[in-house]
């Protein structure tokens, strides 16, 4: 799929030296990645935790990744070893808090990222969401529809100019157009 | 901030652009943060649409490993590898007949699994997986043994043809007041039989899910 | 194209050859029949999306014609018992009972060799292997549409009794919407009264529902739909109230023997919002807008692109018409 052309470009990038470009893979991902690891593990912000170190290992292995799966397939088993194993150590470890320290070997994300977990540092998705289907609910038809039959049901430009049988050029502006309406509203609440 | 660029982001988050402007896209994102928060928001939508939107969004955790990554070290992998070709062209439109079936077949060559039913040992173990999955292994090699996955043919689901997780959009303004008319026709559905349990186990379903 | 490897069983180049279609008709033909005719008590799983729910079904065949009870094992205690006269849903956690009452006999289109033949119009039968469920052998059927409107099944029947013993919903991508599955099934030679008898009913609330089928034909509508796919006639039309709604609402139901989608129209309530969206739920999907003052809804196991293209070609009919319906 034209999604994972897209994908394999940016990882043949970060093989080649461009670490800029692993991060539109992370932002890309970033949500559906908690969204799974929140399935093992109860508390919000271990879950994001865990979805970061999942990213890092990820990082880490690239070198040994082929493209013989899709990019997400991978990482996605990758996220839910990295979760089975934290719910593991988790109830082996003792509940005081180990003192990390520059002799330390081991580098534990959890604690590095704690002190910078502030409430603020999250937002709630229930506003987020009501916003951005309040907007979808107000777009013209043609746009709601291209929009949803892309998000939604997945399909390609082709497949959706097949649908609404309108030309490609067509299909892609009407996205465009969609995303920017929704964006006019979500943007006051990210910044 | 120029129309054009952010249809082509636009475009982008769809993978429907052409290498070189898929090219010109990424290098936009990269150097411009505004760029790059709108691409951050675009997949906001996207994961909104299919309810894939975790309890708590946290805006920064990308910003985050990035500064984690600055002490990894550069990867730089020779090139000597070339994606397979072609690959995803079968997959891009609404197959019929012997091509889905074909494809469904294929996509188990490649090992494709539901992804759940594997463990993997982290790092090492993950390119011995890659491996294996490229070696066209006959059909039975690839049955799990869970309940759901008893069938290799028809359970594989093929995550690539679309990588979109497909989830029910349950959270729309419209669907609290859709149920009565959904449970209204999974009703008169259960009587008429054609499809025999299927719409009591959705409407059972449908009631528990309020 | 690839070659695709199948079990032993299947051959690629079968693909709705006469022999591997003839054969899958015919397992279907057994598999309607055997939903009616035997006796069998089971345990099945429905799962879709992240939704996993079990029921038990019990299935009487006596004198008086098939009964039916299903209870839910999972969630809230409910039952819903089915005769030849009536369907009733007991729901535990609000203490009500409803009875539905009306020929559903009329309806019960599986039991017939034809239905299987009006299906075989549209969509393509074939034999796609052997697999094993709940420790029997089955054969795996695929039902797939000959158009892009609609979803693709795949039946798992037990060779010896030929009930299905797992089913599952496929969208034109090849994602599963939806699965059911036997994890346990038994076929008594007599099942007793004592187990076909409902839960507990005392002090409940009950409610009888008597539909009401004034409208015999889609020509009596003020409504007509323009765009249906190919084999989608009228099943029935009458008018329904629910969802404590002040005017009733006309409901048509279309089927192509297989799938079926339901049109709602109403008229708008002037103190309420209109409602214009979309919801899909596995294999069902919905979608609402509009349309000069009334309300259209159209719920259906089809994708949403079908249900949206329903849903936009409902039209008014020109006012002159003669009618006796809603205002």
């Amino acid at each position: 799929m034209g999604d994972e052309i897209a994908d394999s470009t940016l990882v043949k990038k970060v093989q080649g030296g461009d670490k800029k470009a692993f991060d539109l893979l992370v932002i890309k991902y970033q949500n559906r990645l908690v969204n799974l690891v929140s399935r093992y593990v109860r508390d919000v912000t271990d879950a994001q935790d865990i979805a970061q170190e999942a990213f890092l290992k990820a990082y880490r292995a690239l070198p040994n990744f082929r493209g013989d799966s899709a990019f997400y397939t991978w990482l996605y088993r990758i996220a839910i070893n990295t979760a089975k194993n934290h719910v593991a150590s988790r109830s082996r470890r003792p509940q005081e808090v180990q003192p990390i320290g520059p002799d330390d070997e081991t580098f534990d994300i959890d604690d590095a990222l704690k002190e910078t977990d502030t409430p603020e540092n999250l937002l709630l998705t229930d506003e987020i969401q009501r916003t951005i289907l309040q907007a979808i609910e107000e777009l013209p038809d043609d746009l709601r529809l291209a929009i949803t039959l892309r998000e939604v049901e997945g399909l390609s430009y082709d497949e959706i100019a097949e649908t609404m049988m309108c030309p490609i050029g067509t299909v892609r502006s009407r996205i465009f157009r969609a995303r920017e309406a929704i964006d006019i509203r979500l943007k006051p609440l990210l910044e | 901030m120029s129309e054009d660029k952010m249809e082509r982001i636009s475009a982008l988050v769809d993978g429907e652009l052409g290498s070189r402007e898929r090219n010109i896209a990424i290098d936009s994102i990269e150097v411009d943060p505004e760029t790059r928060r709108s691409w951050q928001r675009y997949h906001i939508i996207g994961d909104t649409m299919r309810n894939t939107l975790p309890a708590s969004v946290r805006p920064d955790l990308a910003t985050k490993l990035n500064e984690m990554l600055e002490n990894e070290p550069t990867i730089l992998v020779p090139k000597l590898k070339r994606w397979p070709k072609n690959k995803f062209k079968e997959f891009t439109k609404p197959l019929g007949g012997l091509a889905i079936a074909a494809s469904v077949a294929a996509m188990a060559m490649i090992g494709l699994q539901n992804s759940e039913q594997q463990t993997l040992n982290p790092e090492g173990g993950i390119a011995e997986i890659a491996a294996n999955g490229s070696q066209s292994a006959p059909i039975d090699e690839n049955i799990t043994s869970s309940p759901m996955a008893e069938s290799p043919i028809i359970n594989v689901i093929p995550s690539t043809v679309r990588t979109v997780k497909y989830e029910p959009v349950k959270n729309t303004l419209e669907a609290k007041r859709l149920n009565p008319y959904i449970m209204n026709h999974n009703q008169v559905n259960s009587r008429m039989g054609v499809q025999w349990v299927s719409p009591y186990a959705r409407l059972v379903g449908h009631e528990t899910n309020r | 194209m690839m070659v695709a490897i199948f079990s032993a069983n299947v051959n690629a180049t079968e693909i709705s050859s006469p022999t591997s279609e003839g054969l899958a008709r015919n397992i279907l033909e057994k598999m309607s029949s055997a939903t009616h005719k035997l006796n069998y008590d089971g345990v099945f799983v429905y799962s879709r999306g992240n939704q996993l729910d079990s029921m038990r079904i019990i299935h009487k065949v006596g004198e008086q014609g098939e009964i039916e009870r299903l209870i839910s094992l999972t969630g809230a205690n409910r039952e819903v018992v089915k005769n030849n006269k009536d369907v009733t849903c007991i729901y535990s956690d609000n203490q009500t009972v409803m009875v539905n009452k009306g020929g559903s006999n009329k309806f019960l289109a599986s039991n017939l060799p034809e239905s299987i033949a009006r299906i075989s119009a549209y969509y393509h039968f074939r034999v796609l292997g052997e697999d094993r469920v709940v420790g029997r052998a089955t054969d795996i059927i695929e039902i797939m549409p000959k158009d892009d409107y609609r979803y693709t099944y795949h039946f798992w029947v037990d060779r010896e009794t030929h009930l299905m013993l797992k089913s599952t919903i496929v969208n034109m991508q090849g994602k599963t919407l939806e699965t059911v599955l036997f994890t346990q099934i038994d076929f008594p030679h007599e099942i007793t009264n004592d187990v076909m008898t409902p839960m507990n009913t005392t002090n409940y609330s009950w409610h009888t529902n008597e539909e009401k089928q004034n409208l015999t034909s889609q020509d009596e509508s003020q409504w007509e739909i323009q765009w249906l796919p190919d084999g989608f006639t009228m099943e029935s039309t009458n008018e329904q109230f629910f969802a404590e709604k002040k005017q009733p609402l006309e409901h048509l139901v279309y089927s192509d023997g297989l799938a079926t989608v339901s049109l709602y129209i109403e008229k708008i309530d002037k103190d309420k919002q209109p409602m214009n969206g979309y919801v899909s739920l596995g294999a069902v999907n919905a979608y609402t807008a509009p349309k000069e003052g009334f309300q259209v809804t159209v719920v259906g196991e089809l994708p949403a692109i079908s249900v949206h293209k329903i849903a936009s070609s409902v039209t008014r009919k020109s006012t002159d018409h003669n009618k006796k319906v809603l205002p």
